[in-house]
């Protein structure tokens, strides 16, 4: 069930007056079981993945649980001298650390299984000379999130940072609910689970600011999203019909097209959230508006990075290794500092390209961003030291507009090897993207014959224009829905009734229409 | 806080209505017109039909309502849409019936020789987009739509793919003047197919079979007096003539008449090389003869009272001088031939405007000038002098006319609150043409005779010719 079918807006209107409608104290119970048949309207069998990733995830965090109580009676019950507190935290750390570490190992490896076997079968053969047969399995929607969403759970609890949930279906809701299950945010326990659980009043105010929220996920996804779709499909499934500025065109459309589509889905489930009272971790905030790729990452699939940053870097750079390399006294200082983060950083992307999917490109993606980010930590002082000589103003509006032209430019040159056909493939498509100077498809029509007529154009060029000035206006502080919200209601309702329409005539739906899987189902 | 409470559920409601407001007309422009007139059956008060026919697209092609109207005085109705299937027929009928207590149905068989309950996505959303929302139709897409049936429901999630391509007519009330017939010019001239099934029978296939049986019961249930028929068409497909034949046994064996048109070619004096659209339908020269036999046969077959003259009907008349203009529209756009466009353009509603371009005289023949005395204009002189011409007839009469041998003419002038400005000049003069309908270039702008005919009754241009009466072979052109 994709958020922009009938179906969904069905359930969504059946979910959001039943919840407001039950016992306030049975409300989640309410949610548990709408995630549950909103997840089995994708495919019944893939629902047995997740109950395995629940289970295993809430038994391990239980466990822990307990060893943490029973650690704690045993030391409140004797007294220990201090090397034996030492000696016995020890000893109770390590088996914390085995639970949590199997049932990571546990959660990670369903994970692996379906997604990633095949492609390490058939490399690692290929590398030895032998034959793979490909395991027959389908990925269930949405596992890359929910298995991430949970082991981050299970971490917190062995950090200390969250209490285990004693109430198995609880937990399952918090891995299961459904605005989050297929492309996240990715959340943590300790800030959605207690806003589940409370319970909720019907609030005008929220229902009504959650409603815009989700329509303007769906003025995204359907008028701006998926009539970028159009082009992009055309030049990227024919890669080697088009040179020069039309590539280059894709691939900027592409950039319009996957941020659209992914914050447009953000914004339905955000919107969807807080329609049911529940406030959702942002996962978008303006990142085109970025100087730097460091700062694109940040503002980009933001729980992802908080993700990869709180449960893989700050463990790598906290390993012994790490800390030895730190410590050293061999080692010139330049070394000592940057080593460990460099060492962070490159699992960290390596890590994400696979987390994107099982292909060499999404892996050479991960690389590509890791390069850029490790080479521009490293080579700060060098930038540094060249602004100081050339004189540069780097107090001023031009400089930051060319820093954000840059990080985008980079960031699209990144979308080819994310959208292409394959890494190689991919390759070939930067290179005719550079081999040929054809200005003229500006004006001698070429565009035009790339899946949009010119009308088609004109609403893709105007909606996205709009969607920019709600992101200058986000990025300058204005919270346009508060906005509209003031003023009079003539003004407010003509706004909401242009969105839907607009909506309704211009977004590519129906049936006449059939690519409208999200793209980040896929991850 | 019991305000704010009363204004949270007023305001929601009020934007509710306001969207529905714009949402339901916007949905009509939209929707793609069929033409059948299954919306305008609604307009007819209810139970003031004597007659209602169902069927394919052979019902609004072959049975012309408004020509029973005039012939015979049958007040009667084609409750039809293109390429509906059979199982549709069955909840057209049902629907009719909801309607109107006619003393007959006629149900046209045509489409029983496809045996499934969908021909094409695109057929069922003329079908159902055409029902007012009832449990009938809510029925027929859950019984014979297999798959996602919200489109049908809402069908503007179908057809708001249409932004890009709206026009006028689009935006204009959707009406058919015909009582649901259909007026097609086209001629298409066949060779004729015989009846090679003879009296030779074929059952239909499962599906029609499910329905004719639902539909026989229906009738029986409501005590209907129904005639089924079998089209005026000149299919050669055998398999097809024993599935009609077919069809026709079963209904005949449960007590009802059936009537198969092909057998009365004859008598109704079609000809296949002027009265057919294509092999499956007549046109509307055929339609008007199949309506003249119909009539005559269900005055004879039936007692069906003659309303002409009845004063609850009076309206019809009027609808009838209505249909006539409709009708006339489509026609002229269909004919070539110069003469018969004279004789055509001859209509109290009609303002037409003419202005030479070139030369118009050198193949004006007597018979256009005895056309062109019809119209109360001059005919043209038969020379080779190339003059520059304008003429604007207006509900049948001449009101302006002049030429000149010497001299480019302009005029401009407002007729029914229409503005008209016409240029015309011949080949030493000028040699341009162009007729400005509010301020729009009408003109075809090529040699010869340019046509404008603008339709006081529906408001619009309804056709733009060009006869190049400088060559023999009188060239008619449209574009």
């Amino acid at each position: 069930m994709i958020f922009t079918s009938g179906a969904f807006l069905l359930f969504f209107a059946v979910v959001v007056s039943g919840y407001y409608i039950v016992p306030k104290k049975l409300q989640w119970i309410w949610l548990l079981l709408a995630s549950y048949f909103f997840y089995l309207q994708s495919e019944p069998v893939f629902v047995i993945f997740l109950i395995a990733s629940t289970l295993i995830t809430y038994s391990a965090a239980m466990l822990i649980g307990k060893l943490r109580n029973a650690q704690e009676c045993f030391l409140s019950g004797h007294e220990l001298s201090k090397e034996e507190k030492k000696a016995y935290q020890k000893r109770f750390n390590n088996k914390n650390l085995a639970v949590c570490a199997a049932g990571v190992v546990l959660n990670v490896g369903i994970l692996f299984y379906v997604k990633y076997a095949n492609f390490f079968g058939e490399n690692i053969m290929r590398l030895f000379g032998g034959s793979f047969s490909a395991i027959d399995v389908i990925v269930p929607l949405g596992i890359s999130f929910y298995t991430f969403q949970s082991t981050g759970y299970l971490m917190d609890v062995y950090f200390g940072t969250s209490k285990p949930e004693k109430n198995p279906l609880r937990f399952a809701l918090f891995v299961s609910f459904f605005p989050q299950i297929l492309q996240g945010p990715i959340a943590k326990y300790g800030e959605l689970a207690p806003q589940m659980f409370a319970p909720h009043k019907f609030d005008y105010d929220k229902v009504k600011s959650g409603l815009l929220r989700m329509l303007w996920g769906f003025f995204k996804k359907l008028v701006i999203a998926d009539r970028a779709a159009l082009l992009v499909n055309t030049v990227f499934d024919n890669w080697q019909d088009y040179r020069g500025f039309t590539v280059a065109v894709a691939a900027v459309v592409y950039a319009v097209q996957l941020y659209a589509d992914f914050s447009g889905y953000m914004d339905i489930a955000i919107g969807a959230g807080e329609t049911l009272g529940i406030t959702m971790a942002e996962n978008f905030k303006t990142p085109y508006f970025s100087k730097s790729i460091a700062e694109f990452w940040r503002r980009w699939h933001i729980t992802l990075g908080d993700w990869f940053r709180q449960y893989l870097f700050y463990p790598i750079i906290r390993t012994p290794l790490c800390k030895k390399i730190q410590k050293s006294k061999k080692l010139p200082k330049y070394i000592k500092t940057n080593l460990p983060t460099v060492i962070g950083l490159a699992v960290v992307w390596l890590t994400i390209g696979f987390w994107h999917g099982a292909s060499w490109k999404y892996v050479f993606y991960g690389i590509y961003y890791g390069a850029i980010i490790i080479l521009s930590m490293l080579l700060k002082p060098v930038f540094q030291k060249l602004v100081k000589v050339l004189k540069i103003n780097t107090e001023c509006f031009s400089w930051e507009l060319f820093q954000i032209i840059r990080t985008f430019l980079i960031v699209c040159l990144g979308y080819i090897i994310f959208r292409g056909d394959g890494l190689i493939n991919a390759c070939k498509m930067i290179v005719r993207m550079f081999s040929e100077y054809n200005p003229w498809v500006f004006t001698d029509g070429t565009l035009l014959g790339l899946g949009l007529d010119w009308k088609q154009w004109n609403v893709l060029i105007i909606s996205t224009a709009v969607l920019f000035c709600v992101s200058l206006a986000n990025e300058k502080g204005i919270k346009v829905r508060e906005k509209v919200a003031q003023q009079n209601i003539a003004f407010e309702w003509i706004v909401y009734l242009a969105g839907i329409f607009a909506v309704l005539i211009y977004g590519i739906y129906g049936p006449a229409y059939d690519a409208s899987s999200f793209i980040y189902f896929n991850f | 806080m019991m305000k704010k409470s009363v204004s949270h559920i007023v305001k929601p409601i009020c934007f509710l209505l306001i969207f529905l407001m714009i949402f339901i007309p916007l949905s009509e422009v939209f929707r793609e017109e069929n033409g059948a007139g299954v919306k305008s059956f609604y307009a007819e008060p209810k139970n003031s039909l004597d007659v209602v026919f169902v069927g394919p697209s052979t019902t609004y092609s072959s049975f012309y309502p408004m020509e029973l109207w005039k012939q015979y005085g049958i007040a009667s109705y084609a409750f039809a849409t293109p390429s509906q299937v059979f199982a549709d027929t069955y909840y057209a009928l049902r629907e009719a019936v909801t309607q109107q207590s006619a003393k007959l149905f006629v149900i046209d068989i045509s489409l029983c020789t496809f045996n499934d309950t969908i021909y094409s996505t695109a057929y069922k959303h003329l079908f159902t987009d055409s029902l007012r929302f009832s449990p009938i139709k809510t029925e027929c897409i859950q019984d014979t739509v297999s798959g996602g049936k919200l489109e049908y429901y809402i069908p503007f999630i179908s057809y708001h793919t249409r932004w890009k391509g709206l026009t006028r007519e689009d935006y204009m009330p959707k009406f058919n003047y015909g009582k649901g017939g259909v007026p097609n010019y086209t001629v298409t001239p066949l060779a004729p197919n015989e009846w090679a099934a003879g009296d030779e029978t074929e059952n239909p296939g499962d599906v029609i079979m499910e329905y004719l049986d639902k539909m026989l019961d229906f009738c029986d249930e409501n005590n209907l007096n129904v005639l089924f028929t079998s089209p005026a068409n000149n299919t050669a497909n055998v398999t097809n003539q024993k599935i009609m034949n077919g069809v026709g046994k079963i209904v005949r064996d449960r007590g009802y008449s059936f009537i198969n048109l092909r057998d009365h070619f004859d008598e109704m004096g079609l000809d296949l090389s002027v009265d057919f659209r294509d092999t499956t339908h007549t046109n509307a020269y055929g339609a008007k003869k199949v309506s003249a036999f119909l009539g005559q046969y269900l005055k004879d077959n039936y007692d069906l009272p003659d309303r002409r003259n009845d004063p609850a009907y009076e309206s019809w008349n009027d609808a009838y001088d209505d249909y006539v203009i409709w009708s006339n529209n489509y026609r002229l756009s269909t004919i070539t031939d110069f003469n018969e466009y004279l004789s055509a353009i001859d209509l109290d509603s009609y303002t037409v405007v003419m202005a030479v371009r070139d030369d118009a005289q050198k193949f004006f023949s007597p018979a256009h000038a005895e056309s062109f005395k019809a119209l109360g204009l001059t005919p043209l002189p038969n020379d080779d002098s190339r003059s520059s011409y304008i003429a604007v007839i207006n509900s049948g009469k001449a009101v302006y006319q002049k030429i000149s041998a010497e001299e480019q003419l302009e005029k401009e002038l407002t007729v029914n609150g229409v503005h008209y400005v016409i240029s015309s000049a011949g080949l030493w003069i000028g040699d341009m043409v162009s007729i400005k309908v509010n301020g729009k270039q009408c003109a075809i702008g090529k040699r010869g005779i340019n046509i404008v005919v603008y339709d006081n009754w529906s408001g619009e241009v309804v056709d733009r010719v060009c006869f190049d009466t400088h060559i023999e072979a009188l060239t008619c052109r449209r574009s």
